[in-house]
């Protein structure tokens, strides 16, 4: 468990969301969540229970059809402006990376602070390394992404994210399309900004590590969230049938 | 299969070397496409001047036909009914008339009607000596811009066609994470195009646009019908003054192969490296 680490107020404030997709399936039903500053939130559920949905909707890459989402105590939804402005403070980290292949691994990270935030070039740049350093990869700067493992590419992913200084760090699913020699490299990244205090929403399978990891855990099921709260208590102590289902296979 | 292709090509080897009642003469090619002077200086022949000619054709219409296709798939691609609708337009009228036609169009209306060319051929002799040798380095002599001109610009919206619908192939099938992972870190559609898909996309594309530009090499052939003196032009040219017609319109095809082969060569080079 994490110690001497200071909760703050709202960060991210989910009322009533709710998502069905062109087809009929729902993939949100009436969902409510609040991350607060300083938290680190994980998400667990079988597939198809909506978790990617969710950070989807947060972040913008999906419309919610109803329901606030509220940043720092700002309305995001109906306020298609702010939504724009808001977006490099949702940093997202994807399953598949999605690093742009023709740049170097330090032009990924310094892409967006120059060109969205207005940095200067050598300040982007003393910033990426030093981002690059705290993930591991300060000798990788000038490579290609492709050349670079998985578990690599993941820790630059993440790293071109916090480039941006987010108010709030999204993970999708991050260690899904990874080798297994090659999850734990990434896991030790997102516990050290864990402990050091970031804003966190985590989607993962990794039960391991949302086991201990995070301050508060969610298991959702079928759009909703079906159990929510501290995670030894989850799994040591499940309340409901769904979730007593889902750790038999899981577990098992 | 081999035993007929043996044969076939054994009766054409008689039919040309033995049966066949003509006077080659191949001693007088070379000079037309490179002689010396007086001076001893190297100096294009007809059909070397023929070729540069043809080469500028097709860099000019390929340059601006690359553009316009550039252009053409984003109108596609966008949000407006009516930039779609114009670029779906242009894109099949360009694709279902024979490029000769849109030439004679594009000649008559452009060259002839809609600008006046006489006077922007004076203006640039106006500008000096320094500026006119540019001006017909890159394009023609200046008496022949009416005619050029026309020809880059049918010939460039003939391939525009083409080349939107390699374009527009290839960023429908970019990467939706690379769309998606640009508008996360919060930059523009704008940005999300030039900095992110476009890049790509180029990158990509290379092999077809390199095929496309030895394409429109070929294809600017039909420019001798407006009687600018390219490589096909100036072969008819010569074939009328010395008679040598199988000597010189072998060379000619000849010169188109060597070029292009030696282009696609390069660019598989490139490619690779």
């Amino acid at each position: 468990m994490k110690s001497g680490k200071q909760n703050g107020g709202a960060c991210i404030e989910l009322r009533d969301i709710s998502k069905t997709f062109p087809g009929g399936h729902q993939a949100l039903k009436k969902v409510s969540l609040t991350v607060r500053r300083g938290q680190t939130v994980l998400v667990i559920g079988p597939s198809g229970s909506g978790k990617s949905t969710l950070l989807r909707c947060i972040c913008g890459l999906e419309e919610v059809d109803s329901g606030s989402i509220r940043l720092d105590g700002r309305e995001l939804t109906g306020q298609p402006g702010l939504r724009d402005r808001m977006r490099p403070e949702l940093g997202m980290v994807f399953q598949a990376f999605n690093l742009f292949p023709h740049l170097s691994v330090l032009e990924n990270l310094t892409l967006a602070p120059i060109r969205v935030r207005g940095r200067k070039k050598a300040e982007a740049e003393s910033l990426a390394r030093e981002l690059l350093l705290k993930v591991g990869l300060a000798d990788k700067a000038g490579a290609r992404p492709a050349q670079r493992s998985g578990g690599q590419q993941q820790r630059v992913a993440l790293a071109r994210a916090l480039a941006m200084n987010p108010k709030v760090m999204l993970f999708d699913e991050p260690t899904s399309a990874l080798d297994p020699e090659m999850i734990g490299e990434v896991l030790a990244v997102m516990r050290d900004l864990a402990d050091e205090g970031s804003t966190m929403l985590v989607v993962t399978h990794e039960i391991g590590f949302a086991r201990e990891a995070g301050d508060e855990l969610i298991f959702m099921d079928e759009g909703e969230i079906v159990e929510q709260g501290r995670a030894p208590d989850f799994f040591e102590r499940p309340r409901t049938e769904r979730a007593r289902l889902f750790l038999d296979k899981i577990l098992y | 299969m081999l035993v007929f292709l043996a044969a076939a090509l054994g009766w054409l080897a008689w039919r040309v070397l033995v049966d066949f009642k003509y006077d080659w003469q191949w001693a007088d090619i070379p000079q037309y496409i490179l002689h010396r002077d007086s001076g001893g200086r190297f100096q294009l022949g007809t059909l070397g001047q023929g070729l540069a000619l043809t080469l500028r054709l097709s860099v000019w219409a390929s340059a601006l036909g690359l553009a316009l296709g550039l252009g053409l798939a984003l109108a596609r691609l966008g949000a407006s009914l009516y930039l779609r609708l114009a670029a779906r337009s242009l894109v099949e009228l360009s694709r279902n008339i024979p490029p000769l036609v849109l030439l004679l169009v594009a000649f008559y209306f452009f060259g002839a009607q809609a600008l006046p060319w006489p006077r922007l051929a004076a203006f640039i002799r106006d500008c000096g000596p320094g500026v006119q040798w540019l001006a017909e380095a890159a394009t023609v002599r200046l008496g022949d811009l009416d005619v050029f001109f026309p020809a880059v610009a049918a010939l460039a919206i003939y391939e525009a066609a083409y080349f939107s619908e390699i374009f527009r192939g290839a960023i429908q099938a970019a990467d939706r994470g690379q769309w998606e992972a640009a508008w996360c870190l919060g930059l523009s559609r704008l940005q999300q195009y030039r900095l992110i898909v476009l890049p790509q996309v180029f990158r990509k594309t290379a092999p077809q646009l390199a095929g496309q530009f030895i394409s429109t090499l070929k294809e600017s052939s039909v420019v001798s019908v407006l009687s600018l003196a390219e490589l096909t032009y100036s072969s008819m040219k010569l074939a009328a003054t010395i008679h040598h017609l199988f000597e010189i319109w072998l060379t000619a095809a000849a010169m188109y192969f060597i070029f292009n082969f030696l282009l696609s060569l390069l660019f598989a080079r490139l490619e690779r490296a």
